[in-house]
């Protein structure tokens, strides 16, 4: 029998897992009864609603009593399940990565949420489950040990507001927005929902009629959509970045921060299996790249480990040490398919642009609102243009594999620092006519790193073994 | 260098069960209309013994240099390197009329994708596997 190390129950939020649509149950007919001001029926809701919670707590504690974790010598041991039940079992030496999430509502609970990510396995490769906040950080010590905190990225002023503006993202806020507004008309029923939204249509309306002062009404409406949305997510990114530092303990990376939700992340540094270097719009603007990394099946998180100038690879090389660039090698353009890298800007350009010159035709007054999805898609055609450029495969001599490659406006540079990745070419018959193909890295984390119209010969002599 | 291709008696069993999901979708299309049906009986005649036994045909395998190399493909061609130490595990399935054959669908896993092997002859196998494990 293995010597345990760490033994426990899983924190009691777990048992929401299983009573979460006996909540929702409760909660409908109490707000609909609250809404219509009838003290009879809310009664009677909450009579209803005590015996559903107590049957439902008592059901949870008998099923949360089954579940829980040890860690021994060798393996984390999990057991889950409700009615089936599950063991299963990560080895040690192949965790890569532990999230310790705690959102408000769990502060306050006094749980984390432990997500175990694998460097090596099949199927999804992770693991999240609930503890208390001693016992996450305590197994978070056994498995990832950080003894001293040498700090390598800790943003503060300009710094930190080029972290929060590079990790903000409209079009994961915009999808945000969408789903809670859904969420909100089905808990809370249409009614409500309607006077919430027109609260705050109303608000939006007011800076668009400031805007409209200055730029023609349709204009002016998505524009104030695009800067109410931009708002809502640098407001976000600011919260989840503050107080963000990165250091590196031995051969752990520890990420942390976070102002209403902290989360901490401890990367194995022998895990990694990518560094992937991205440049965006806003990173553009401020001349900052920002550094993600992935390691086994984790895919990078939401917040970049570091934000650095262009060239700055020192910096990255402190955090990551087998991180060694190659210099850029640019790809040969001679043969290259343009309209391969174009077709998605400029068919959308041309779309946009047909519209626009009905518009000019027949209803002039649209015009002006038409212009800017124009521009959108002008600055997708440039990036594809760049992307013909600058898209490419090159290796160093120590058998690190670099693949730059633009998709929508963010130009990446992925650099594989490992060597579980396999390698797929794909040619047409007109691409296999300029000997060229389109390259396919699969990683651990099971993405996919697509490079396009890249020499055959080139990619054929790739180093796979280092 | 251990060189193996797809058998011709296993991609047969293969083009045999793409068949059948026309078989079952055809009497639904030929209620609709007969011409309809006849076009997609056509169709899916010629996918199933025209283009897939080629398809299948033009596989090549190799294993060396700690790589399993595949390419495959009449028009559009793809050409795959995995290394084997990135092989985590592997699966071997067999049906009544493969074993007939003396043939499997091999399945070697990996932590970031799945390599699917229809109709390779067992001696192929064997050897693929025995290479695989270090044999």
């Amino acid at each position: 029998m293995e010597d345990i190390r760490l033994k426990g129950h899983f924190h009691i939020v777990y048992i929401l897992k299983i009573i979460r649509y006996g909540l929702i149950l409760c909660l409908v007919p109490m707000v609909q009864a609250l809404l219509n001001f009838d003290l009879e029926s809310l009664h009677r809701a909450l009579r209803q609603d005590a015996v559903i919670l107590i049957a439902m707590a008592a059901l949870g504690a008998v099923l949360w009593r089954r579940v829980g974790f040890a860690l021994t010598d060798k393996a984390l041991v999990l057991d889950t399940g409700i009615l089936v039940r599950r063991r299963v079992s990560f080895a040690r030496r192949d965790i890569a990565v532990l999230e310790q999430a705690r959102p408000l509502w769990l502060r306050i609970a006094g749980a984390s949420r432990v997500t175990v990510y694998m460097a090596r396995g099949r199927g999804a490769n992770k693991a999240t489950f609930y503890l208390p906040r001693r016992q996450a950080a305590a197994l978070a010590e056994t498995l990832l040990p950080v003894n001293s905190e040498a700090v390598l990225f800790a943003p503060t002023r300009a710094e930190r507001a080029r972290l929060t503006m590079l990790s903000a993202n409209i079009a994961a806020t915009g999808a945000l927005v969408l789903v809670s507004l859904r969420q909100t008309r089905r808990i809370l029923g249409a009614g409500l929902e309607q006077k919430l939204n027109d609260l705050a249509l109303g608000q939006l309306a007011q800076v668009e009629k400031l805007l409209e002062l200055v730029l023609p009404a349709g204009v002016a409406w998505l524009v104030t959509l695009g800067f109410a949305l931009w708002g809502v997510a640098l407001f976000w990114s600011l919260l989840s970045t503050a107080g963000f530092r990165v250091c590196r303990s031995g051969g752990v990376i520890l990420a942390k921060g976070g102002h209403v939700n902290h989360t901490e992340r401890r990367i194995a540094a022998a895990a990694i299996s990518a560094c992937d270097v991205r440049l965006t719009p806003v990173g553009r603007l401020l001349g900052r790249r920002a550094v993600y990394l992935s390691a086994g099946s984790y895919r990078g998180g939401d917040i970049p480990v570091l934000v650095c100038k262009p060239g700055a690879a020192a910096l990255v090389q402190a955090l990551v040490p087998q991180f060694s660039p190659a210099p850029y090698a640019p790809e040969l353009l001679a043969g290259r398919s343009l309209p391969v890298f174009l077709w998605k800007g400029g068919a959308s350009f041309a779309f946009c642009a047909a519209l626009m010159g009905v518009s000019l035709w027949r209803m002039p007054r649209f015009t002006p609102m038409l212009a800017l999805p124009l521009l959108f898609c002008l600055g997708l055609l440039l990036a594809g243009l760049e992307a013909w450029i600058t898209e490419g495969v090159w290796q160093a001599p120590n058998g690190t594999l670099a693949m730059q490659f633009t998709r929508g406006y963010t130009r990446h540079t992925v650099y594989l620092l490992t060597a579980d990745f396999s390698l797929t070419c794909r040619q047409t018959p007109f691409s296999e006519g300029v000997g060229r193909c389109d390259l396919i890295a699969r990683l651990p984390c099971r993405a996919k790193v697509r490079v396009r119209q890249v020499k055959h010969a080139r990619a054929v002599r790739l180093k796979l073994v280092p | 260098m251990v060189r193996f291709t797809l058998n011709k008696k296993g991609a047969a069993v293969v083009c045999l069960w793409a068949l059948i999901p026309g078989a079952a979708a055809a009497p639904f299309i030929f209620w609709q209309s007969v011409d309809a049906g006849i076009v997609f009986a056509a169709f899916w005649l010629g996918l199933c013994l025209g283009w897939l036994p080629a398809r299948l045909q033009s596989f090549e395998g190799s294993v060396t240099l700690g790589e399993v190399r595949m390419s495959s493909g009449l028009l559009f061609k793809v050409s795959r390197r995995v290394p084997t130490r990135w092989v985590s595990a592997s699966g071997r399935f067999s049906t009544p009329l493969l074993r007939l054959c003396r043939c499997c669908v091999l399945v070697l896993s990996t932590s970031g994708s799945l390599l699917v092997l229809p109709g390779l002859s067992d001696e192929d196998a064997d050897s693929l596997l025995s290479y695989l494990q270090g044999g």
